[in-house]
């Protein structure tokens, strides 16, 4: 006999609940100064408001054609799925929403690994995509991270990586949080091959990823503005109902105060800067 | 005027002096006086080759001006390319503090400077 868990969802942050910002949101409409673009003049710009300098999101294959050199890349490991072992579901199951999670982002799961050239110089590449249940770490995103190390590992090339996550998947329970150790000890073996290892932080690295390989990297690299915390500032600020959390909480900025990011990067210069990056890590090779 | 003087000026006063008074003295053993003249002479020479107290004050103002070359301008020069770091993982992005990856004659060593914190900010 299955027991079965009732979970209840409690919608925050809608209309009725705060009221006071419009929670409809464009996908195409700066939310910070409003402006709308076309999906064109957006990808033009690298996803990034011309006229404020908001960073949209990325998903990994624009993102990957933005890093790339042209034709370079050579996606591995595409094939992996999510197995389901523990046949969870919430309100529908969990194979379901895998399933329409892979025909809305065309993606097999939450992260693409493979080699590329980015400025001519050989990488691996393993870059997340938020649109993919939140880029949240299962089982897959977890293997896919492991390998990513292991072929770096086996050509001598640095690894690069772009995350954007949620943190652990929950569909998976401990299968999702066992990941964070197995990606922990994939980059220590990159490390043994002395191999280089950076992370891009785009909005938004929080939890389980921020906990375990995103926060390991050689050289950290973060996008303005990008929300980068283990927590995120509304769960937090209700644990202290007395006072007020920073206006930038969490974000890239406070990050590099406090010495958790090496530099923030705007978009446009992230291709130069990792192609630098690249070049300053090749050293003896 | 004369409680301004600082102390090697006034040295170099007496050593004028008694060079005047040297050379007035008559010719009669003529070898040694002239070697302590030469000697006198040398002397004067060492302490006027000596900067004055404008000159050490000039070097100081220079040190201290504005526009000097701080750290970031030296790695600008040292470097063909460099790339700052400025996590430590743990407290803060400290600006007494350079650091970061180099390229320096084909090799690309760690670089680690110290900064004046008040240094202009690029």
């Amino acid at each position: 006999m299955a027991s079965r868990i009732d979970v209840s969802i409690e919608h925050r942050g809608t209309p009725d609940g705060g009221g006071d910002a419009p929670v409809k949101r464009e996908p195409n409409t700066c939310p910070r100064c409003s402006s709308h673009y076309r999906d064109d003049e957006l990808e033009r710009t690298l996803r990034v408001c011309p006229q404020c300098g908001y960073h949209f999101p990325v998903r990994a294959r624009e993102r990957i054609a933005q890093l790339v050199d042209q034709g370079t890349f050579v996606e591995e490991e595409s094939g992996l799925r999510s197995t389901d072992p523990l046949r969870f579901f919430d309100l529908r199951p969990y194979t379901e929403r895998i399933a329409e999670a892979e025909v809305s982002t065309g993606l097999g799961d939450a992260m693409v690994i493979g080699k590329a050239k980015i400025e001519r110089r050989d990488c691996q590449l393993a870059v997340m995509d938020f649109a993919f249940m939140g880029g949240s770490m299962g089982s897959v995103v977890g293997e896919k991270f492991a390998r990513a190390c292991e072929l770096a590992a086996d050509r001598g090339v640095p690894l690069v990586c772009v995350t954007a996550s949620g943190g652990a998947r929950m569909q998976e329970g401990i299968l999702s949080l066992m990941q964070m150790p197995k990606t922990v000890f994939a980059v220590d073996l990159l490390r043994d091959a002395r191999c280089a290892f950076a992370v891009v932080m785009s909005h938004p690295t929080t939890a389980g990823v921020l906990a375990s390989f995103a926060s390991l990297a050689d050289v950290t690299v973060a996008e303005p503005g990008a929300l980068l915390s283990f927590t995120g500032p509304r769960v937090v600020q209700q644990t202290i109902p007395g006072e007020k959390l920073p206006d930038d909480f969490g974000l890239a900025e406070s990050n590099s105060r406090f010495g958790h990011v090496d530099s923030i990067v705007e978009r446009r210069e992230l291709r130069p800067f990792i192609g630098r990056l690249l070049a300053l890590f090749a050293d003896g090779r | 005027m004369a409680a301004e003087r600082k102390p090697t000026e006034i040295e170099q006063l007496r050593l004028r002096d008694r060079l005047a008074r040297l050379r007035e003295v008559p010719l009669l053993r003529g070898a040694s006086i002239s070697g302590e003249l030469a000697k006198l002479e040398r002397k004067i020479e060492r302490i006027e080759a000596e900067p004055s107290a404008d000159e050490i004050w000039q070097a100081v103002l220079l040190a201290r001006h504005q526009d000097r070359p701080y750290t970031l301008d030296y790695v600008d020069r040292i470097f063909d390319d460099h790339i700052e770091l400025h996590g430590d993982r743990s407290l803060a992005d400290d600006p007494a503090v350079v650091a970061g990856l180099g390229c320096f004659r084909r090799r690309n060593p760690a670089s680690y400077h110290t900064s004046n914190p008040n240094a202009p900010r690029r």
